[in-house]
């Protein structure tokens, strides 16, 4: 029950920090195995606690892994978009970002990731990350700047 | 080295090319990108929903064509899933032992059987006689 609750936001976040589906998967997989392992040290909320378990998962693979390219390869989701025009255009923008907040430090990457893909509030975002709501937006306009100069030339 | 006093800032920069200047290079040539403000702190605002999009200026449209549509495909991986397979097989990697609650010594609860409470007993009332036996020697 605790997976099919929480497991969604953990694996968008993981997904959002990899762009890889396949070690987002093993991220979220060991992660719930070791705060199952680990339950009884929980003190205070269990999504905040699990969050930093997979958010420690998503740095420490992105410090042992010096990435290429990888995108989104399994699109099961359904497409908003109707000509194929715009559906290629879609794809191009998905794996142009992928690229650009792969250049991102990890903690920009992370603040982007959490803000635009989460859709998370500063304050929701200071809670789970142990920093202050300044720092975060900080770190969220830094990171729209960088990509904003990283896809500017194609996109704007 | 030596400041010169007379530099119109107090000192000049340190040379570490012997002194020979160099001619600037055109900006243009620049590796590094300037660190100039490329999103506007309005669209920041905009962004970050504390102001509406009817406060943006003219200036600000290409931005506002931009991000509409990095949000367009950030909205679009807000609906992503985790694929019910991993879930599943999340729930058959769980070990089957369920976890036990680790707590410091202090907070566990202490279970005394009269064997255990016989020989707390004895061995303070042993303490004791060989306390009275030490100060009775001096």
């Amino acid at each position: 029950m605790l997976i099919a609750r929480y497991s969604d936001p953990l694996y968008r976040h993981a997904l959002g920090m990899t762009g890889s589906p396949d070690v987002a998967e093993d991220i979220l997989q060991t992660s719930f195995i070791k705060a199952y392992q680990h339950l009884g040290e929980v003190r205070g909320r269990f999504d905040a606690w699990v969050f930093r378990i997979v958010a420690n998962g998503c740095k420490d693979w992105l410090k042992n892994i010096r990435r290429t390219h990888l995108s989104y390869d399994e699109d099961d989701q359904p497409s908003s978009y109707s000509t194929p025009d715009e559906e290629l255009d879609r794809t191009e923008l998905r794996s142009d970002l992928d690229r650009a907040l792969a250049a991102l430090a990890p903690s920009l990457r992370e603040a982007f990731v959490m803000k635009h893909v989460e859709g998370r509030s500063y304050e929701e975002m200071a809670d789970l990350l142990g920093t202050t709501v300044g720092a975060l937006k900080m770190r969220v306009h830094r990171a729209r700047e960088a990509l904003q100069v990283l896809l500017e030339e194609k996109y704007a | 080295m030596f400041d010169n006093l007379n530099a119109p800032n107090g000192r000049e920069p340190a040379r570490r090319d012997g002194g020979a200047r160099q001619p600037a290079e055109p900006l243009t040539d620049r590796e590094v990108p300037l660190s100039i403000s490329r999103t506007p702190a309005t669209v920041q605002a905009w962004l970050d929903g504390e102001a509406a999009e009817s406060t943006l200026q003219g200036a600000d449209a290409r931005h506002v064509e931009f991000w509409a549509r990095v949000n367009a495909e950030t909205a679009r991986r807000r609906e992503v899933r985790t694929p019910v397979e991993v879930q599943q097989r999340i729930m058959a990697a769980l070990p089957l032992a369920t976890p036990q609650a680790v707590s410091p010594w202090y907070r566990r609860n202490v279970t005394v059987n009269p064997a255990v409470a016989i020989a707390a007993a004895a061995g303070l009332v042993a303490i004791g006689a060989a306390v009275g036996a030490a100060l009775r020697t001096r």
